[in-house]
């Protein structure tokens, strides 16, 4: 074989002979529709994994319509959410004894428990129950034991039932929870915050303005429909914040908030607060609206969540308004400290900002850094502690021999549209 | 697929079949095989009909398709199918020399690497340019010279050595 036209021609020797067997159109054509078919179910095959590997990572991932709370019915006036947990049934009747006895409402009837647990971690017993009054009138009160009786239940907040169709949680907040009747805890973490949120609800988190954010934990943190919650004495209900979130029952599914709604007070000797709904504002003051025969009196401070916004200086009773101070005018001036060190001085507006002074020098050195939190004390608590508004924080480190401080304030002072001020429990003076 | 594509796909089976039954037969040395190459291919390309009217040549796919299915099955052979020992042939000699050549041939091609014995046959039997061979193999021009050069040079290797081997037989006759 010595070229290329001898290869070829040897090729086309070697394949001459090789002849087609008969029917050769047919079995093509019959392996063709074989191969149609196989590639069919193939690719049916194929759409089918896909989809369910799909659907799989879809369930997997938590991707899917955003679940919905759906309200249980209401039972009558009353909340128609099942009970959490076991429900002690020695403790609802302890329970009901203790609020029959309790001032004028009892007895009551139709008494049924929405808590009614022993042996909690931080309040021991824990009741809420709704019932009808000797009046006939809905209600829900809240009970905690008494830990200087030997743990015996005190009725700690009567109120009226709240709407059973649109409420999606219940909660008290007050420093009057674990003594007697009415007597602020000596503990310096002695406010506590109950809340009970409807069925379907995963999980309950109670935050507070008052505790910096570092401070707070893990706030997806698993709870159940009842949080107990302690807090600084200084917090309140309208310094707390009660949130509702559910999740879907799929692995890796986000938690997704259904309510946030402000903290509710209400025990006996706690501070009432009193809406009142922003009216008119200029850069010193704001007017506000808030109902008649309320203990609004001049002095009492006014709050958000944030922290404080001012002092009552004047009020019409026969319009229902009160003239606030706003905490940076300088009609305000007032009392103060560092929340935690404890530093003592004075707040005073300058106008246009905000000032603590007075800070004492001498031999013992008080040190204020910037982000420490300046507290006013509330005239309407039994001490400087209960119930202290935040009106602002440092905005640089103070110097060693002076005594004074620049603050910012904690509230956006221009976007009010709703402020509580705080009374008397009696409705008297503070 | 509708009766008239039917219809082409058929008539371009009966005017293909014996020029690719040729081509597959020098690739797998086997008639029987060769059938089962051709009708394979032939199968692949009357599935894709409708789309290949649209697109290519559909010689140049049968060429491609053809090529791919006879590398395939013999990729796979060498994975599954694995001799574990050698045949020990006897030099059986014809007593035409055509048929002796011809013999000698095929065992030559048997003996080439799938790669270049497909080379081979498509640039010197079907007489492709090494453009179309390079598309058929699915490789760059250079591969197909270097694939063909080799089975080429190995071809002549052997033929040498069986020239040797006549003449030492007729010098003994």
């Amino acid at each position: 074989m010595h070229s290329q036209i001898e290869l070829r021609d040897r090729l086309a020797a070697l394949a001459e002979p090789v002849k087609p067997v008969e029917d050769y159109e047919d079995k093509v054509m019959r392996r063709s529709r074989r191969l149609r078919w196989r590639r069919r179910m193939t690719a049916g095959a194929a759409a089918a994994v896909c989809v369910a590997v799909l659907v799989t990572m879809f369930r997997v991932v938590g991707v899917g319509s955003s679940p919905q709370l759906a309200a249980p019915p209401p039972d009558g006036p009353f909340l128609g959410w099942s009970a959490v947990g076991d429900v002690d049934a020695s403790l609802v009747r302890e329970a009901t004894d203790v609020w029959d006895s309790a001032g004028t409402g009892g007895p009551h009837t139709a008494v049924r428990a929405l808590v009614a647990t022993r042996n909690h971690q931080q309040l021991h017993s824990i009741a809420v129950l709704q019932g009808y009054d000797k009046q006939g009138v809905a209600r829900l009160a809240f009970f905690t034991s008494d830990a200087s009786a030997a743990k015996a239940l005190r009725l700690r907040a009567d109120r009226p039932a709240p709407d059973p169709v649109t409420t999606q949680v219940i909660s008290l907040v007050s420093p009057r929870l674990t003594g007697p009747v009415g007597v602020v805890s000596t503990d310096g973490w002695g406010t506590y915050a109950i809340a009970v949120a409807m069925p379907g609800v995963t999980a309950v988190r109670v935050s507070n303005t008052v505790i910096d954010d570092e401070m707070i934990g893990e706030p997806n943190a698993q709870t159940s429909r009842l949080i107990v919650k302690g807090f600084p004495l200084n917090a309140t209900a309208q310094t707390t914040t009660v949130s509702g979130f559910i999740k879907p029952n799929r692995p890796l599914a986000k938690m997704t908030k259904v309510f946030e709604v402000p903290g509710d007070g209400g025990a006996d000797d706690d501070a009432r607060a009193v809406p009142g709904k922003v009216l008119t504002k200029t850069g010193q003051q704001i007017v506000v609206a808030f109902q008649q025969n309320q203990a609004v009196r001049r002095g009492q401070l006014a709050v958000v969540t944030k922290g404080l916004v001012g002092r009552v200086t004047a009020i019409d009773v026969t319009r229902g308004e009160a003239t606030i101070d706003l905490v940076t005018s300088t009609g305000f001036a007032g009392p103060a400290h560092t929340d935690i060190s404890d530093v003592p001085g004075s707040v005073r507006g300058t106008g246009t900002s905000l000032v603590m002074e007075r800070i004492p020098t001498g031999e013992k050195v008080y040190t204020v850094t910037a982000g420490n939190r300046v507290l006013v004390p509330d005239p309407c608590q039994p001490n400087d502690q209960v119930g202290a508004v935040t009106v602002g924080r440092a905005s640089s480190d103070k110097a060693a021999e002076a005594s004074s401080v620049e603050l910012a304030p904690t509230v956006d002072l221009t976007h009010l549209r709703e402020v509580s001020i705080m009374t008397s429990p009696t409705g008297g003076d503070c | 697929m509708h009766s008239q594509d039917d219809e082409e796909a058929t008539a371009f089976v009966k005017a293909s079949y014996g020029r690719l039954l040729r081509e597959a037969f020098l690739l797998c040395g086997d008639a029987g095989r060769a059938e089962d190459l051709v009708q394979t291919t032939l199968a692949k390309t009357v599935v894709v009909w409708s789309r290949l009217q649209r697109s290519e040549g559909i010689d140049n796919y049968v060429q491609r398709t053809l090529i791919n299915t006879y590398l395939s099955a013999r990729r796979r052979r060498a994975w599954w199918e694995q001799p574990f020992s050698r045949l020990v042939e006897s030099q059986a000699r014809d007593e035409y020399v055509g048929v002796e050549q011809r013999d000698w041939l095929r065992r030559a091609l048997d003996a080439l690497p799938a790669r270049q014995r497909a080379a081979v046959v498509l640039r010197f039997y079907a007489d492709l340019s090494e453009q179309d061979a390079a598309r058929a193999l699915g490789c760059s021009v250079g591969t197909v010279k270097s694939l063909s050069s080799r089975g080429l040079r190995t071809l002549r290797q052997r033929w040498v050595g069986v020239d040797a081997t006549t003449e030492h037989e007729v010098r003994y006759a």
